[in-house]
């Protein structure tokens, strides 16, 4: 079995206006975690607890080993962290930022460095008052990288970016995790990004996991089945159904554990099937927080 | 507490603000040339005016560039990211503040006792600069200790508009303390108890200042 580079359990944390519920999950080594949730779920304060950064109220949280926040130094070692509002100093140059890195960090990789800053076409005497928002998050994510982590903790690091900055720092990702040590959890709520380098996703809402599953037995088990049917009928009560849509005669239910025998109870209770189709990730979270606020409503 | 890390900090930050205390320096100097060159009461204000503003900019550029700019331009985080608790970026906030305040406020504080004793200026206006010299410090303290506990840009802002302000009504104030008052034309400089209390005062301030922040700090759950 894979060590566990972050194990969450049961974690809280209580605000005036924001509660932080039971926090549960694992991100095993060499894993890609995606971490979906709408603005104010709770994802960068999850994260700022993994960090250490926040003390949690209840639970525990283990890093590469590590229990947080007391072990957070020895654990921040290990750990690459981008953020969406992080900023390098403005006034002084990439290359200074580098030369920092090394010598605080004794796994720096120069060669590395130097390569992505070829490949994120980014200038080294500049200072980073003059670089452009993309070029900006290029170098935080190449001061996350050349350090060699352990675990890439990744806030909304694509906010902002256009397509191909977007892909240039997503390929990245996907090569950070050809060494089967190496994890990744990515908060974003781009289900995009996601969706194309993830293998595990986590959706979060109003502080609550609302799900965490492999990515492929999301995509798997999740569908959309068409149908069209006259006025009696009613999928209301029908087992595995998460959501129905009618407009007339035509509708849809939507469906978390799908299989042959779905379509034929949906054809049982007097629909014929038009179509059945597979979900977008961004599907899939829309449902996944409409029934978990459904069940919280009283 | 990793002392290396520390050190690296106080080094970063060294970097990012040499210039500023450089050219700090060189202005609180160009005061006291103007002092010592001008034999006139105009130039001794001008000259005085200019090095204590030059040792409050320097605490305002620290305080402010150092600290509060650093949360407001989300530097911070980068700085978080790496293996440092609060505690160290505490510590090495506050020793790269203290330590290059202190350097430059010496020199600076030094050269001008020179200037006061050595010049035709009465000695005994030593009984007024020697508790101003070192309020400077205490406002340093203060502004220092409001950026890190509070977090906050504004709070930065108003504890230094207030620190400033302060500083002029309590030269008022100590003017009008009899030992100050009774020497300031006085041609010698008499180290009085009551001169003596307002210094320890003073020294006291700094230091239950320092240790309630380094307090506060550790006890924060919250830091970004």
């Amino acid at each position: 079995m894979s060590e566990l580079a972050v194990k969450f359990q049961g974690v809280g944390k209580d605000y005036k206006h924001f509660h932080l519920r039971d926090i549960d999950f694992e991100l095993e080594e060499g894993r890609i975690m995606g971490f979906v949730g709408p603005n104010g779920a709770g994802k960068s304060t999850t994260i700022r607890i993994l960090l250490g950064l926040i003390h949690q109220d209840r639970g525990n949280v283990s890093v590469l080993g590590h229990a947080m926040p007391c072990d957070q130094v020895q654990a921040k070692w290990d750990i690459g962290f981008v953020s969406e509002d992080m900023r390098l100093y403005p006034q002084a140059t990439l290359a200074w930022h580098m030369k920092l890195m090394t010598s605080i960090y004794p796994k720096w990789d120069e060669d590395y460095a130097a390569r992505l800053v070829k490949r994120f076409e980014l200038r080294p005497q500049q200072i980073l008052k003059r670089f452009s928002h993309g070029e900006r998050t290029k170098a935080v994510l190449l001061m996350a990288l050349a350090r060699r982590p352990r675990l890439l903790v990744l806030d909304e690091p694509t906010t902002g970016l256009d397509p191909v900055a977007r892909r240039d720092v997503l390929h990245e990702f996907m090569d950070v995790v050809t060494d089967e040590r190496r994890s990744i959890l990515f908060s974003s709520h781009n289900t995009l990004d996601v969706e194309q380098i993830s293998d595990q996703i986590t959706f979060i809402d109003k502080g609550r996991i609302i799900r965490s599953q492999d990515k492929e037995t999301f995509l798997e088990q999740w569908r959309r089945v068409r149908f069209a049917a006259t006025g009696g009928f009613s999928a209301e009560g029908l087992p595995g159904i998460v959501e129905t849509v009618r407009s007339g005669h035509l509708g849809a239910v939507i469906t978390d554990v799908y299989s042959e025998e779905v379509v034929e109870r949906v054809k049982q209770a007097g629909a014929d099937i038009t179509a059945v189709e597979r979900m977008t990730l961004e599907e899939i979270f829309v449902a996944n927080v409409i029934r978990s606020r459904n069940e919280v409503r009283p | 507490m990793s002392k290396s890390l520390v050190m690296t900090l106080i080094r970063k930050d060294w970097d990012l603000f040499k210039k500023a205390i450089i050219a700090l320096t060189a202005l609180g100097f160009i005061g006291l040339a103007i002092v010592v060159l001008g034999h006139t009461q105009f130039t001794f204000i001008v000259g005085g005016i200019l090095l204590i503003t030059a040792i409050i900019i320097l605490g305002c550029v620290l305080v402010q560039a150092g600290i509060a700019v650093e949360r407001k331009d989300q530097s911070l985080a980068f700085i978080m990211s790496m293996p440092v608790t609060i505690r160290e970026y505490t510590s090495a906030k506050v020793i790269f503040c203290l330590s290059s305040y202190a350097v430059v406020w010496a020199l600076l504080i030094a050269a001008a006792t020179y200037v006061v004793m050595a010049s035709p200026i009465p000695d005994g206006m030593m009984a007024l600069f020697a508790p101003i010299f070192l309020e400077l410090p205490c406002l340093l303290v203060l502004m220092m200790a409001v950026a890190l506990v509070t977090e906050s840009t504004e709070a930065t802002v108003v504890a230094m508009t207030a620190c400033n302000i302060g500083f002029n009504f309590l030269i008022f104030a100590f003017i009008r303390i009899p030992d100050i008052g009774r020497q300031m034309a006085s041609e010698t400089f008499e180290m009085t108890p009551q001169i003596h209390a307002l210094l320890g005062a003073e020294i006291l301030f700094i230091v239950v200042t320092l240790a309630l922040t380094l307090y506060l700090q550790s006890r924060k759950t919250d830091f970004i």
